[in-house]
């Protein structure tokens, strides 16, 4: 039996001194007391036999899982401010301008459970279990759930000796796990939506909940084979897994004329599918050279097979024009159901495959002389690696011994807001790079530049990053320009046609923004395609040296003598080199995440998720007694 | 193995632990931390809707829709102000609907506690928010929408008829006088304090559901004239059984609080200090300008600042300097500035606008300050109050009786109501001068302001719309008054007549039912580049076969 308690206690404070222009009065004060607590009580009860060949390990037992979390919340409600500067106390907040919450939650989740392990001949394992738990966040005639697994591993080289084989084990997998999810997720309560003078303003849930909701179950099977040979100087580890997951508790997005925002569902079936493999060798193993090397090998896929009936798609996020939406797998709508998909609305091109222009983009008019998005979306990427593969290397030679970590991802794309704020904002060398330079045709519009235009216009007119021509200064191809009233030298032209259908769908054009005479310039500063989603979003692709270190042992000769089993001095350093695919910018795209308020992460996007380069250089040292 | 002794111990401990730690998991998971639908007081929901309506207004208003109307230009990130630069990502009506789910909500409170005051101003609050919705967009969900609860049927609704959502208000405007026809102490369950505009007064609330039914028989006044005829008949010949908003003491109006930016002015400029803020980047409309100085119109100064600095044209070359709180330049200056900026110079000593839809307006009237959306001393300004987060000025205007005058006016020009539109008209007047404080020039004004037929009442109506513009937009798109043109950096050289269908919260959620409803839209010469119907100078039902207001 056991009792376990985790408590834990938090205070937060943010305080803003007079002088934020946000905070225009006296600044801010806040203050968040949070408070959690986990209370675990165990029984477990054990049975162990062995006959003869057969050994039996048996246990069962039961869990109470309780948690509980508060807090309290007062600030100044933004903008408002404080009464008397540089008090931060909540009594300083004049009344009306106080906001003031607190919240409370409960859940607790009964369990029993029982284990089994059974081997035969230490050639034959066989682990079984089983579960059911009563969650409190789940309605009454769904609460209770039960999930079991099993697991068989045979040693093939225990039953026929196999020569070079040092192992050979052979295993297969059968398991579900099963979920509830937070607390009061059934039936929503009015919100709150601030006090107007007297009066309380309560609002009904935008949000739909479910209040018949069912537990989340995942049934996961796999399927592998270990080997290792030549006394352990080939290893290999391979594992082929499927997941279903069926009824995830999920928000999808309802249309706003139904009045709600979004509705929770259990989500019909998520698959997932998947190989890990691990090949090991020690290519070196003579006197006092030894190399040792690993690679190992993920690569994983899942597709949403059904959500529910009446809805197509989750909605994961909208960030930069670009938007994570995960639609149902349906091969004749041509959706491959992938999560991780990236769709964005790309530039709006001439259609009309008998117009000249066809192809080229359509521009907005006057001075809106820059690209469009097309009114729907089309998927432009997905942020999941095809593949990622890692190697360590460990060369040792008599006590020395170097160790050396790569990593490799291959495929997927990321959307950076840092590269799209700071290109907006004209701050980074990139976007100066991702500038076309018109060289000596720069300078002015004519004939010329937009004949070297057309003639370049399966880079500048067709393709799918597109680049505005010109730049801040003549020296980049700077055009003249008058924005500000004074002529200047800092003028981009966005190529593409500017024109419309007519009722057949035939292109008419308007007229060319290709560089002619008649051409719109705009100043350097509004050059980004801000609306264009595809233009902050890169290949993820990246090969990383990780870590680096070089070590040395103390012979043991020596160790014993200090009455120590091994001492062992090393010095390494990490994050020797990133080399990525795409964009200078230094953005890691490992770090294309963001982390929510609510503990979530959004994956595949960042927003100034970005540390400076750090490659520390560090030495250990390791006793062992 | 265990004596029966040690068990029995055991089994105590594990009754008692478990016991005292097992908890109740139903009770476990009922939320403490908001307020239970099922015993709430319906009260507490109105004041959340009325606010939502009131702030809307306010928002279009004041906003873009001012833009439109050439009250209000404004001289930084003005392009949805001034150049209609709108498209399928705008036009979000989230927050519409989510004002119907809270008033859906508060209505079945109301039937299932047979309160008929609530049940009366609930489908006058639905009546006004659909009918923005109509007027905005055209065809929408309404008779589908608000069902979601009961499950995924209703996930996606058909989008219903203009015509049978414009029936729909009337229906239920019919229903809500009779509703709110008894005496006051005849109702139960009135709060005055959650009702913030009007306090729970039953009369008012009546007058105002009458009023808006006025409101929308005009609208159909060119489109369905035997219809709107009927209706305007039904009301206008029985004044006891149709009260009206005939009072400026009656307007239906919400005041702000000014604790904090929510509850506030959108202009103040208490809680955005910003050189560029919201005050600052809204200057007066020459159109309006010229038209309230054309009549010596009280309401200018209310609503206006005169310009800091005028300007003022003197002999001489490269002469600019600031002499007496006058900034006077010489003719080349000017001309310099007139062809650098393809816009002429006002000298106009008190008020100036900035036209509509110019490429300079942060460079308007030689503006020395050229960062965008900042003070510009040679241009008007909101007047002062503006900058303050509440007043008695600084008004969420839903209804008032200078609108119900001057439909009246219009009915009886056309002889569907009795009563002459001169008068009516001098009425609608006197009521939009009271409501603005500048009452007692009313008889010094009408003289310089006489009724001229209907481009004198919608004038009038467009003047007295100033911060609740959106009313006077469908008065054109009705009716082509005033005649607008719009400028140069204008997205169309016209002025738009709907919002567009939202992509993201609407189109990509509800494919089918949105495109039936795009196809119904009838495409104008001003389409340009938008791919299909959904564009903003497309004509809905009301205006399809009008020939209006272009």
């Amino acid at each position: 039996m056991r009792y376990n308690l985790n408590k834990s206690d938090e205070t937060e404070e943010s305080k803003i001194a007079p002088g934020y222009l946000r905070e225009p009065n006296n600044g801010s004060y806040g203050i968040v007391t949070a408070n959690g607590l986990e209370t675990n009580m165990d029984i477990l009860g054990t049975y162990k036999k062995d006959w003869n060949d057969f050994s039996v390990s048996a246990s069962v037992g039961g869990n109470l899982m309780y948690q509980s979390a508060s807090s309290i919340s007062n600030s100044s409600k933004s903008g408002s401010g404080l009464i008397v500067p540089n008090v931060f106390t909540v009594q300083n907040i004049s009344s009306g301008a106080l906001l003031y919450s607190n919240y409370r939650s409960e859940k607790a989740i009964n369990s029993v459970y029982a284990t089994a392990n059974l081997s035969w001949k230490y050639m034959l394992f066989l682990d079984l279990t089983a579960r059911n738990d009563w969650s409190s966040t789940l309605p009454a005639a769904n609460r209770s759930y039960f999930y079991p697994s099993a697991s068989l591993s045979f040693l093939v080289n225990e039953l026929v000796a196999m020569g070079k084989v040092d192992m050979l084990k052979l295993r297969g997998g059968w398991a579900q796990v099963g979920n509830d999810t937070g607390p009061y997720r059934l039936n929503a309560t009015y919100g709150d939506a601030g006090q107007w003078g007297d009066a309380t303003r309560l609002s009904k849930s935008g949000g739909l909940l479910a209040p018949n909701l069912l537990p989340e179950l995942a049934t996961s099977m796999e399927f592998g084979a270990d080997l290792k040979m030549f006394s352990n100087r080939l290893r290999f580890e391979g594992t082929y897994y499927t997941v279903d997951n069926e009824n995830q508790i999920l928000g999808v997005p309802l249309a706003a004329s139904t009045g709600f925002s979004g509705v929770q569902i259990n989500a019909g079936l998520f698959q997932s599918k998947g190989w890990e493999i691990l090949l090991g060798g020690t290519p070196i193993s003579s006197g006092n050279w030894r190399w040792d090397l690993d690679l190992n090998f993920t690569k994983n896929e899942t597709k949403i097979i059904e959500l529910e009936e009446e809805i197509e798609f989750i909605s994961f996020w909208d960030e930069a024009r670009v938007r994570n939406i995960g639609y149902v797998k349906d091969d004749a709508l041509g959706q491959d159901g992938l999560v991780g998909n990236l769709y964005s609305r790309e530039v709006k091109r001439v259609e009309d495959e008998n117009s000249p222009y066809f192809g080229y983009p359509i521009l907005g008019s006057g001075l809106d002389a820059e690209w469009e998005g097309e009114e729907q979306y089309s998927k432009i990427g997905n942020y999941n690696p095809d593949f990622i593969l890692g190697m360590q290397s460990a060369l040792t030679f008599k006590n020395f011994s170097l160790n050396m970590t790569f990593d490799w991802r291959s495929g997927g794309q990321y959307v950076s807001q840092t590269y799209r704020y700071l290109s907006e904002s004209v701050i980074t060398q990139t976007w100066l790079n991702e500038l076309v330079n018109p060289g000596n045709l720069g300078g002015a519009a004519s004939q010329e530049l937009r004949d070297w235009v057309v003639a370049n216009a399966d880079e500048l007119l067709l393709s799918d990053r597109l680049r505005p021509v010109g730049g801040p200064t003549p020296e980049y191809g700077g055009f003249p320009e008058s924005f500000s009233g004074v002529t200047v030298y800092d003028g981009t032209f966005t190529p593409g046609v500017v024109g419309e259908y007519d009722s057949d769908g035939n292109f008419i054009l308007d007229h060319e923004n290709l560089g002619n005479p008649g051409t719109t310039f705009v100043p350097y500063v509004v050059s980004y395609p801000w609306d264009i989603g595809r233009a902050n979003m890169f290949d993820a692709d990246y090969i990383k040296i990780r870590e680096i270190a070089l070590s040395y042992r103390l012979p043991f000769a020596i160790s014993d003598k200090f009455g120590m089993q091994d001492v062992n001095f090393s010095i390494y350093s990490r994050n020797i080199m990133l080399w990525v695919k795409d964009s200078d910018l230094g953005v890691d795209p490992e770090r294309a995440f963001q982390a929510e308020s609510n503990g979530t992460f959004k994956q595949g996007v960042e927003r100034y998720n970005v540390n400076p380069w750090v490659i520390p250089v560090g030495f250990k040292l390791g006793f062992t007694f | 193995m265990f004596t029966i002794k040690n068990r029995n111990i055991i089994i105590a401990i594990l009754v008692l632990t478990f016991g005292v730690s097992c908890h109740d998991l139903d009770e476990l998971n009922i939320n403490p931390n908001g307020v239970d639908p099922e015993t709430a007081d319906l009260n507490l929901l109105l004041a959340t809707i009325e606010t939502g309506v009131g702030q809307t207004v306010v928002n279009l208003g004041f906003g873009d829709i001012a833009g439109v109307m050439q009250h209000t230009q404004k001289d930084g990130w003005s392009g949805g102000h001034n150049d209609y630069d709108w498209d399928n990502s705008g036009g979000n009506w989230a927050g519409y609907y989510g004002i119907l789910r809270n008033n859906d909500e508060f209505y079945k409170k109301a039937v299932a506690g047979e309160l008929e005051f609530h049940q009366g101003v609930a489908l006058v609050m639905k009546s006004y928010t659909f009918g923005l919705i109509t007027d905005l967009w055209g065809d929408a969900p309404y008779s589908e929408a608000l069902l979601a609860e009961q499950g995924e049927a209703y996930f996606k609704p058909v989008y219903d008829s203009q015509k049978d959502i414009y029936l729909g208000i009337l229906a239920d405007l019919e229903s809500a006088n009779t509703l709110l026809s008894g005496n006051q102490n005849s109702y139960s369950n009135i709060n005055t304090s959650q009702d913030v505009l009007y306090h729970g007064d039953v009369s008012k609330w009546r007058k105002f559901a009458n009023s808006l039914a006025l409101r929308y028989y005009m609208r159909l006044s060119v489109k369905e004239p035997t219809l709107a005829e009927e209706g305007i008949r039904k009301i206008t010949s029985d004044a006891a059984k149709y009260p009206l908003i005939t009072s400026a003491a009656d307007d239906a109006n919400i005041s702000y609080i000014g604790d904090a930016p929510a509850d506030s002015w959108p202009s103040n400029t208490v809680f955005d200090t910003s050189p560029s803020g919201s005050y600052m980047r809204i200057k007066l409309c020459s159109t309006l300008v010229e038209v309230l100085q054309s009549l010596d119109d009280p309401r200018l100064g209310v609503w206006a600042n005169k310009i800091e600095t005028p300007l003022v044209l003197v002999p001489g070359t490269d002469i600019d300097e600031i002499v007496g709180g006058e900034r006077r330049v010489s003719q080349d200056i000017v001309d310099d500035y007139e062809t650098a900026w393809g816009v002429g110079v006002d000298y106009d000593p008190e008020y100036v606008g900035i036209p509509p839809s110019v490429f300079a307006a942060p460079q308007y009237n030689l503006n020395p300050n050229l960062d965008q959306g900042v003070f510009n001393p040679h241009a008007s300004q909101l007047n002062d109050i503006y900058k303050n987060t509440n007043g008695p000025l600084l008004l969420m205007r839903l209804m008032s009786a200078a609108e119900v005058n001057l439909i009246l006016s219009e009915a009886a020009l056309y002889g569907w109501a009795p009563g002459s539109p001169e008068d009516y008209y001098a009425e609608g007047i006197k009521q939009s001068l009271t409501a603005w404080g500048v009452g007692g020039s009313f008889n010094n004004y009408i003289t310089g302001a006489p009724y001229s037929g209907l481009e004198s009442i919608i004038q009038q109506k467009w003047i007295a719309s100033w911060s609740a513009a959106a009313e006077s937009w469908f008065d054109y798109r009705r009716t082509g008054l005033p005649d607008l043109q719009t400028g140069e950096s204008a997205k169309r050289q016209a002025l738009p007549l709907r919002f567009y269908y939202n992509f993201d919260s609407e189109i990509s959620l509800n494919i089918a039912n949105a495109d039936a409803a795009i196809k119904k839209l009838e495409p104008t010469a001003f389409q340009g580049s938008d791919v299909g119907e959904n564009s903003a100078w497309s004509k809905s039902w009301l205006l399809i076969g009008t020939g209006k207001p272009y």
